[in-house]
């Protein structure tokens, strides 16, 4: 009895978790790639919302060398795009710099 | 000498308009260049220490991106505000007095503001642009509007002397024929007074009952011509000279004037076989006695003049007012307007400079006199002439 509800409990938050916690942190964590650094570099060189989703959505769905910002070894996520969207909403409006600055 | 031809005022006014145009548009179109200069000169006086402070600006917003924003304080200085903004312009953080950047030039004044962008290398925090703003003084603006001021006014006054040159040269050859013209007008109208006064005066010596019918006749023709010639002669005058010519006011009997004007058309009305009838009111006028006869003559000289031979002109005084009206060819109802026209005719056939009418208006509107034209085509035409009390 124990164990459902524990197995429930555990289900239901990870369904409560969102997209971005539940695909992306765990993995990027455990490979110490942090994931705030990564966006930074991000807004360093793409600047707005638009520039840096469209370049993300790219770079994880076709890693070019030439384009990725961690060159170490291109990693193809294999996600589908309306899930990486998603993703990547919820990746800029944890880290987005509007709003935030004093 | 003044300006006297409607035609020469008129060219004379577009000459001027041109011209003030013309300067106007050459003085706008300088001040403009001369604003936009003294502006530019301004802002790039302004260029290094803007650039300082955007260094500046940008400096901190690398600490504060290196520090993944754990550091969050924006830099705030005294002598100037910033903001920054992203490639697609959307605002990330302002401390300006305004939202509306105008990103397509790098540096430019609105307002009592000057603003300069700069994009930095690497867009820490995303912002691909900082907009840095100080305040403008305006003592530039001051010294262009003093300059504009004093040269505008030079420049407008050594245009104003050219034009003035420019137009007396432009109507000398005008005023110089005019001259001429009038000139040679005032001189022949003088020489031609004293042959036609000495023969009018000679016909009336002779004694009509002694000659034969025949000569008599002939006297009757040439009495009418020196007549007409004497009547152009006075007209003629009056046109030149009726500026120059005080009035001389007096109380007139008009029935006294129109008789003795009547008695002198007497031989001329004779030759045509016209009957004149005069009906007579007390009727009293004060005006000018050589003005109103030249008036009553263009009148009576013209009921002769386009009457049919063996016509009538009936003359009546009123109160106020007389008319005089003929059984000639009429004047259509379109034409009564224009009538009064300087050289004018009705027709072309019939003799006379056309000035008559003309005369007619001139000395009417110079005494108040209103005239009216009744008139049925081929019948009659009655002109009244009416005043006040
Ligand atoms: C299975 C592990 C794993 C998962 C899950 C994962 N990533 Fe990654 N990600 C990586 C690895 C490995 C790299 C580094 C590749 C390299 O070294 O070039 C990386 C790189 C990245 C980069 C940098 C790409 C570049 O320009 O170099 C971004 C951004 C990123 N991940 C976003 C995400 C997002 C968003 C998600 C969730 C939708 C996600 N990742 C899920 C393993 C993962």
């Amino acid at each position: 009895m124990a164990k459902i509800v524990l197995q429930l409990f555990l289900a239901l938050s990870l369904f409560g978790a969102d997209v971005f916690v539940q695909k992306c942190v765990h993995c990027h964590t455990s490979r110490h790639l942090p994931l705030k650094p990564i966006f930074f570099d991000y807004l360093l060189y793409y600047s707005s919302e638009r520039g840096v989703k469209a370049a993300m959505l790219r770079n994880l769905t076709h890693p070019d060398p030439k384009h990725l910002l961690i060159k170490k070894n291109p990693f193809k996520h294999h996600f589908k795009e309306a899930t990486l969207k998603k993703a990547l909403d919820i990746y800029w409006d944890k880290y987005k710099v509007i709003g935030k600055i004093r | 000498m003044d300006i006297n031809l409607p035609s020469e005022r008129k060219s004379l006014i577009k000459f001027l308009g041109l011209y003030i145009f013309l300067t106007l548009i050459i003085l706008a179109l300088a001040s403009v260049m001369y604003y936009k200069f003294e502006k530019d000169v301004m802002l790039y006086a302004h260029l290094p220490k803007l650039q300082e402070d955007a260094k500046e600006v940008i400096h901190r917003l690398k600490a504060m991106h290196e520090s993944l924003l754990e550091d969050n304080f924006y830099p705030r200085y005294s002598t100037f505000k910033s903001a920054i903004y992203d490639a697609d312009y959307v605002k990330i953080f302002s401390l300006l007095d305004t939202d509306s950047i105008n990103f397509k030039n790098f540096l430019y004044k609105q307002g009592r503001f000057i603003y300069f962008i700069k994009e930095p290398e690497l867009y820490y925090l995303g912002a691909k642009y900082v907009v840095i703003q100080i305040p403008d003084d305006e003592r530039w603006l001051v010294q262009v509007k003093k300059n504009l001021l004093i040269f505008g006014g030079l420049f407008l006054l050594f245009m104003a002397i050219l034009g003035y040159f420019l137009v007396k040269q432009f109507l000398r050859p005008m005023k110089d024929s005019l001259i001429l013209l009038n000139n040679f007008i005032k001189d022949t109208t003088h020489e031609l007074n004293t042959p036609v006064s000495t023969i009018l005066a000679n016909i009336e010596t002779i004694d009509t009952q002694s000659l034969d019918t025949k000569v008599a006749k002939k006297l009757s023709r040439i009495d009418i011509a020196a007549r007409t010639i004497s009547t152009i002669y006075k007209d003629l005058t009056y046109l030149l000279m009726h500026e120059k010519l005080p009035s001389h006011i007096e109380n007139i009997d008009m029935n006294e004037l129109l008789a003795q004007r009547i008695q002198y058309f007497k031989t001329l009305a004779d030759s045509k076989r016209i009957k004149i009838s005069f009906l007579q009111s007390p009727c009293f006028l004060r005006a000018d006695k050589q003005k109103i006869a030249r008036l009553v003559d263009n009148l009576l000289s013209n009921a002769i003049k386009y009457n049919k031979v063996g016509g009538t002109i009936k003359i009546k005084t009123f109160q106020n007012g007389f008319y005089i009206e003929d059984s000639g060819i009429g004047i259509p109802p379109d034409k009564q307007k224009e009538i009064f026209e300087r050289y004018k005719r009705l027709t072309s056939s019939e003799g006379g400079f056309g000035i008559g009418l003309h005369i007619v208006m001139m000395i009417a509107k110079e005494f108040g006199l209103a005239i009216k034209i009744d008139s049925r085509l081929n019948q009659y035409t009655r002109i009244t002439v009416t005043w006040q009390k």
